[in-house]
């Protein structure tokens, strides 16, 4: 044993050898190999990171290369889901370490928008992606299903869409109106030309997605309208962030985003402008799916008073919707405190990981970009900060108190939005459980918070 | 199965009449040894800190029908249950009510040590959940369905499974079939095939047609089938939306050729089964490769073929490494799946290596890293001094190196102060003659400033420790802490300063 390593010591010559660690070599790991796995639990995991964390922001950097040395080793992005997950959060913290932050000049990408340059589905598969687990399907059901209740005998309906999944959302949506009794209302959907950067990515434009909605609803024989609120020219000149132009740097992208979401507010306060947005005998709907995350309210804003994300909401509140209905994930990302990010988040992520291990194989390839998908997440949580860190998500119970804060009254989901969402889920593995919390509907696996849902209505009116 | 509504914070009322109760003479409660009864309280742990967690044995896990009649032996799987049944008999009966002073919240762990739902942070919230649990992903299978291959542990989830094969299918004009509606509905909307259709006119989209062949199991594996790698079933017409590989030279291929592609030459590395070949050879390439080689050093004589996953794994490491040093021609697009050509395989646990820290080539792939913590964690101790030479993170960029007084401290958390190129990080890594002079006059320093690693590191092993003393310094402190905490019961003090493991995880390898 001793034998085959020294001989592999030499041979291996990674590294110019410092003679005097040659004879540190002597202790063979040869039975460390053989030791047992049990410690490697969660627990230990978690603990193991937030130590590399401390030691980290306490620039003790040998103890942190150690501990991201045995990170390594328990690390495995084939692995069963807590190594897979480690090993994203290894990675998110190596990214932290290195702080590569680019530079407008820089065209090499850094460790996090390497993760960015994901590859681009098409329609068709994002389709299929989000029907891998119901992590989305559960918020589309239920705040649809919602939706649907709200209009109920209206003509006109206007849905304001902020959400990440490129309007997949809406098909169920259009069905369902087209097999209405008093007939589908006329419907537009009206999108921002303008995503955060975050996974899943398209690899067609807006208006092309657009087009198949418009060609879908032909089909089921309803009225339908798509429109962009461009960054400049109306439809035309659809800012994706999806179909990139790589060199785009990712400080630039964060501050476009942020940029032009201000002006879009202005534009939604604009009297003159929501008179071209918006007609008057129509019912406005209003649609927050994985946006609100986003928009910056980071502890600077805080204190200011009113971040974006409360002037978003309000703007919102000001358009006098029927019905808003917001969906997020459950989870407290938002703290300035780097380890208890760590640990929320090391809390709360192996669920998407815990999940499709439950039926898909280790080696599968949704799997993986499904993964990596959410270690594009811990990354941005973990190793960026300022308005880089897109990934500022709040709980529900705390998203339902700036609701309130704001203005809104909760309406609770109806026992037949509760059937419709109890059905989808029994079609999934029987981990995914639903329960009731007040005015949000949380989607659980194995008992544990993931996704919430809730619907709201300006003012005193809710059925609260 | 469908899952219960409700299922997850609160305590069901069979938890607190029955499981626990003490009534079960015959099954009481076992804790496995690992973990006893004991309340924990993590931060952010999902579940009501102050629960307690139980740790029930696989046994009464398993246990289907505890309670039992003692007039016709007829089992339940609640006290409540057999008392209504035991009226039957005209015997006594007696309904526990649930006593409302006792609503503690309970959390049950799994007793599989290995299992994720071992640790009570992830501990489910109540017992028929961890039960159909441990049926489920530890229990023998016995439940087949008759249509389709699947089986199941737990007899309801098959139940469950029975009543939908094949009832309902939804096909797509591009041939994809869905056996939910909603599924359907959200392909067929976007589906090519919907696109060519439009103009013409037409019915209703078709009524779900008979029960035909099941294509596989669930959905996610029909969508599977459709899904990324190569190409989904239905033909793509020309569109622009199409999925094409090679349609923008920005954007990388499907990860699942790419993963095929590395092997050929990664095996030649193995074979060669010494990576200085492999660093001779691409010198002057990438980085990449030189991380590449870092994380995987040499090939045991055994290995010859790599397996996919190590490959897999190691590349989005090796990726994530090349992507931190800047790389100006760089023209790879994503990184975790396509790996550079000559890829080592896997990742290593290391072995004392010198200035290596990633030594030894271990066969990763299918198992679970057979470690403890505790162990790894004193083989990172084994490490000699020249690990500090030898800096991953300086490598990086980020800390200044020990002697050297041209090196400077970053900030890291500021504007970012220095490009870190090739020569950057191979210094780091302990493939340069550490100098002072040549490699670290690459790095643009911000300013000049104390070292980080000052003389204490200088004179220090790994661990930051004196060869003698034994906890000092705060790094020291630091993993000794960890290993303390983390190891439990080893002697962990006795492995640390002149390199010797403590024997307990070191035993005569197989």
């Amino acid at each position: 044993m001793k034998t085959e390593l020294r001989g592999n010591t030499a041979a291996a010559s990674i590294s110019i050898q410092n003679p005097t660690t040659a004879a540190a070599a002597a202790p063979t790991i040869s039975g460390a190999l053989t030791g047992c796995l049990g410690s490697l639990d969660g627990a230990c995991i978690e603990k193991l990171l937030l130590h590399c964390a401390s030691a980290l922001e306490g620039k003790e950097w040998t103890l942190a290369q150690q501990v991201m040395w045995v990170l390594n080793n328990v690390a495995s992005l084939s692995g069963d889901p807590n190594q897979r997950l480690t090993s994203w959060f290894l990675r998110a913290l190596i990214s932290r370490a290195a702080n590569v932050c680019p530079t407008a000049t820089m065209h090499h990408f850094d460790g996090s928008s390497a993760i960015d340059r994901r590859r681009q589905m098409t329609v068709t598969e994002l389709a299929g992606y989000v029907d891998l687990i119901p992590w989305h399907t559960f918020g589309f059901c239920a705040s649809n299903s919602a939706i649907f209740k709200a209009i109920r005998g209206c003509s006109k309906v206007h849905v304001l869409d902020f959400s990440v999944t490129h309007c997949v959302q809406w098909p169920t949506l259009i069905d369902a109106l087209a097999k209405r009794p008093e007939g589908p209302p006329s419907l537009r959907i009206t999108v921002p030309s303008v995503r955060p950067p975050v996974p899943p990515f398209l690899n067609v434009s807006c208006e092309e997605v657009g087009q198949r909605l418009s060609n879908f609803a032909r089909f089921r024989d309803v009225e339908f309208e798509f429109n962009i609120i461009g960054g400049g020219g109306g439809g035309s000149t659809t800012t994706s962030f999806d179909n990139n132009n790589i060199a785009l740097c990712r400080n630039s992208m964060y501050d476009t985003f942020h940029r032009y979401f201000e002006s879009l507010l202005t534009s939604l306060v604009d009297p003159h402008q929501l008179s071209s947005l918006f007609r008057d005998d129509e019912v406005i709907v209003v649609n927050c799916q994985n946006w609100l995350r986003s928009m910056p309210d980071d502890d600077e804003e805080q204190s200011a008073g009113s971040s974006l994300r409360d002037d978003f909401l309000h703007t919102i509140m000001g358009l006098n919707p029927a019905i808003v209905v917001v969906v997020d994930e459950d989870a407290d990302l938002n703290v300035s405190s780097l380890t208890t990010r760590i640990t929320n988040c090391f809390n709360y992520l192996w669920i998407p990981f815990d999940a499709l291990e439950t039926f898909l194989p280790k080696d599968s390839a949704q799997r993986i970009e499904y993964e990596s998908d959410v270690g594009h997440k811990i990354e941005n949580v973990i190793s960026h900060e300022g308005c880089q860190r897109m990934e500022r998500l709040e709980s529900g119970a705390k998203l339902c108190q700036r609701m309130k804060n704001v203005g809104f009254s909760g309406v609770m989901f109806c026992e037949e939005t509760v059937k419709e969402v109890k059905s989808l889920l029994d079609e999934h593995a029987s981990g995914w459980g639903m329960k009731r919390d007040e005015e949000m509907l949380v989607l659980t696996w194995k008992g544990h918070n993931s996704v919430f849902a809730t619907a709201w209505v300006p003012g005193g009116l809710g059925e609260n | 199965m469908p899952a219960d509504l409700d299922n997850s914070s609160t305590a069901s009322g069979e938890v607190s009449g029955s499981s626990s109760g003490g009534n079960n003479p015959s099954q009481p409660l076992q804790s496995t040894a690992a973990t006893p009864k004991k309340k924990r309280n993590l931060p952010g742990m999902p579940a009501d800190p102050a629960a307690e967690v139980i740790a029930l044995s696989p046994k009464t896990l398993m246990a289907t029908n505890r309670f039992v009649c003692e007039i016709c032996n007829k089992g339940f799987q609640r006290d409540q249950n057999l008392q209504l049944h035991r009226r039957g008999h005209n015997l006594p009966w007696k309904l526990r009510q649930r006593s409302g002073k006792d609503v503690k919240k309970r959390v049950y762990v799994c007793p599989e040590v290995s299992c994720v739902h071992h640790d009570p942070s992830r501990a489910l919230g109540d017992l028929t959940g961890i039960k159909k649990h441990f049926c489920r992903k530890h229990g023998e299978k016995k439940w087949k369905c008759d249509k389709c291959s699947k089986k199941y542990a737990v007899q309801s989830d098959w139940k469950a499974h029975s009543k939908i094969c094949g009832t309902r299918e939804y096909k797509c004009d591009c041939g994809t079939l869905f056996s939910r509606r909603d599924s359907f509905i959200t392909h067929r909307a976007f589906c090519d095939a919907l696109a060519e259709e439009s103009g013409r006119a037409h019915p209703r989209h078709p009524t779900p047609p008979p029960p035909s062949n099941r294509s596989t199991g669930p959905d996610p594996t029909a969508i599977v089938d459709s899904a990324p790698p190569p190409a989904p079933p239905a033909p793509p017409p020309s569109q622009s939306s199409a999925p094409s590989p090679s349609v923008s030279p920005i954007h990388s291929p499907d990860p699942a050729p790419i993963m095929e592609e590395p092997l050929a030459p990664a095996a030649t590395v193995n074979a060669s089964c010494s990576s200085s070949s492999t660093i001779s050879s691409s010198n002057g390439s990438t980085t990449s490769t030189v991380f590449a080689s870092l994380f995987a050093s040499s090939t045991t004589a055994s290995e010859t073929t790599p397996p996919p996953q190590p490959q897999q794994e190691t590349h989005s490491f090796t990726d994530l490494i090349r992507a931190m040093a800047s790389h100006p021609d760089h023209t790879h697009t994503t990184v975790e799946l396509a790996p550079p050509p000559t890829e080592p395989i896997s990742l290593c646990l290391s072995t004392s290596h010198g200035s290596s820290i990633f030594g030894q080539e271990r066969h990763y792939a299918p198992q679970p890293p057979s470690m403890s913590a505790t162990a790894l964690l004193q083989k990172a101790a084994q490490m000699g001094s020249s690990a500090t030479n030898a800096s991953l993170l300086r490598g990086l960029g980020i800390v200044s190196s020990s002697s050297s007084s041209s090196s400077a401290q970053l900030d890291i958390w500021g504007q970012r102060h220095m490009e870190a190129d090739n020569s950057s990080v191979l210094l780091g890594l302990g493939l340069l003659p550490c100098d002072g002079g040549s490699g670290l006059k690459e790095l643009m320093m911000g300013s000049t400033s104390s070292s980080v690693f000052g003389p204490k590191h200088a004179t220090l092993d790994f661990l930051g420790l004196g060869m003698a003393a034994v906890g000092a310094g705060p790094s020291s402190s630091g993993l000794s802490a960890l290993i303390t905490s983390i190891g439990g019961g080893l002697d962990v003090a006795a492995s640390f300063g002149a390199g010797e493991f403590s024997g307990k995880d070191i035993g005569s390898s197989s």
